[in-house]
């Protein structure tokens, strides 16, 4: 049994590792109400989508905003398979 | 549980731990790897969803030719008057290409007779005096940008310059507050008219129209009356915004996900083909087990034991793994994939967003799996008449 006990001892080990892990990095990484509220201020004033990563193709802020669609190959220009096609169709409007 | 057959599982996997230990390095592996790709994915994600709802309700644009054009600000004077338009605004905002660090500024005008300019300026910058950006000419930029400027140029100003080739030298105010670094790293603001000359923006003209609705259910009408107006006019919602995100996001985590499964694919040919071919060792050991009075169960129980010993272990040290990577080394490698490789890249931590659905969904797709892998190729040795395998 000498086997088993080692095992449990490891796998008790392994999850008290891993619940610690996830409290620290919940109590420490976890983005408090004051900085949503900035973030949040910020959006409001720039009104301007997305992070400010430059990735090339992939930045959508780099882009203007009626061609949000194209890096997913979504014609903007034509309004049956337009972006807006996804979200209002027709029938709804 | 049968603690016998358990302690002889783990007796079984120690005699032939060369094999087992190539097995449970691989799956950890790969297992750690994609739960760190999802969790930076998901981190990324809920940042860019913690400002999106505070985007304007409908942004109106100007296409002709599938070219943007800059709109007439007259036009808000026909916008404001339908009924549920809550406000209208006039943007001037457009990008400016800084070729030291090959990277696009986003430049915006403030309205600086805008009421609520002043108040959320304050929220979001260190120490400003508003009244400063709308009397004087001067600029907001990001810490980093800032930081930047101050190496190169030595000084507290920028000198862009405009479409004509003059120069507009102005102060830097004020900086934005670091909890904002994520959206605004490459945004420069100022009062309208001086980012109408360095973008070249005639005066009475708008890159495009911010509107706002006081009720959302009438949302689909104003935006239907707004694209009536002229067939120029592209009319973007908040809510297509945020559905584009979505797309976006499920798109980048796919091209990974799509390598995650090629990965796991691989895995488990390797897993069945290393196991499908039992030793001639472990075939003897299961026709001998076997002609002891072993039954089939048994040795089945024995091999599940094994597997689940292996995948549970292997994925409980990928999530100490993964959370160890992402969140005490913030992800090196990884994270460029997702931020890109540009010198205005934001600084900031990953945020920790625990996400159940993510480890069930892993744990479901590799774990019975690799269960089976090893199981099927045990089950048909077991069921071979032992005295055959002994001959």
């Amino acid at each position: 049994m000498n086997k088993t006990k080692g095992f449990t001892i490891l796998i008790t080990l392994l999850v008290i590792i891993m619940f610690s892990e996830i409290a620290w990095v919940s109590s420490s990484r976890n983005t408090s109400k004051t900085d949503i509220m900035v973030r949040q201020s910020f959006t409001h004033l720039v009104g301007l989508p997305d992070l400010s990563f430059y990735i090339s193709s992939t930045s959508e802020r780099h882009r203007a905003i009626s061609n949000i669609g194209n890096s997913l190959g979504i014609a903007q220009l034509n309004r049956e398979t337009g972006f807006s096609g996804l979200v209002y169709s027709k029938g709804q409007r | 549980m049968n603690i016998k057959l358990f302690e002889y599982a783990l007796l079984s996997l120690t005699r032939r731990r060369t094999k087992h230990l190539f097995i449970f390095t691989i799956l950890t592996l790969l297992l750690s790897i994609s739960l760190s790709i999802f969790t930076i994915s998901n981190s990324i994600r809920q940042e860019a969803e913690y400002s999106v709802n505070n985007l304007p309700d409908i942004t109106v644009q100007k296409q002709i030719g599938g070219r943007q054009q800059y709109l007439d600000e007259a036009l808000i004077d026909d916008i404001i008057v339908i009924p549920g338009v809550l406000s209208a605004t006039p943007r001037v905002w457009g990008y400016y290409n800084f070729e030291y660090l090959n990277t696009n500024l986003t430049i915006i005008g403030l309205d600086p007779f805008d009421p609520d300019m002043s108040k959320t300026l304050t929220k979001i910058t260190n120490e400003i005096d508003t009244s400063y950006i709308i009397n004087e000419k001067s600029i907001i930029i990001g810490e980093q940008l800032h930081k930047i400027i101050k190496e190169i140029y030595n000084k507290d100003e920028f000198s862009f310059q405009t479409p004509s080739g003059d120069y507009i030298t102005l102060p830097i105010t004020s900086t934005f507050e670091s909890a904002s670094n994520m959206l605004s790293t490459d945004i420069v603001l100022t009062n309208l008219s001086s980012a109408s000359s360095i973008l070249g923006i005639e005066t009475g003209l708008a890159t495009d129209i911010a509107i706002n609705v006081s009720n959302p259910q009438e949302l689909s009408t104003i935006t239907e009356k707004i694209e009536n107006m002229s067939p120029s006019f592209k009319v973007i919602t908040k809510d297509q915004i945020i559905a584009y995100y979505q797309n976006m996001f499920d798109y980048k985590a796919g091209i990974f996900l799509l390598f995650f499964l090629s990965s796991l694919f691989t895995f488990f040919m390797i897993v069945f083909d290393k196991l499908s071919g039992l030793t001639n060792e472990e075939t003897k050991e299961i026709a001998i087990l076997k002609s002891v009075g072993w039954e089939t169960r048994n040795v089945l129980q024995v091999k599940i034991y094994e597997s689940v010993i292996i995948a549970f272990t292997a994925f409980i040290l990928s999530i100490c793994l993964s959370i160890f990577y992402v969140y005490f080394l913030q992800a090196p490698g990884l994270q460029n994939i997702f931020m890109g490789y540009s010198y205005l890249k934001p600084h900031f931590e990953l945020t920790y967003k625990f996400d159940l659905n993510l480890l069930i969904t892993v744990f479901f797709v590799t774990i019975p799996l690799y269960i089976a892998a090893v199981v099927i190729p045990a089950w048909k040795a077991a069921i071979t008449d032992p005295g055959e395998v002994m001959r």
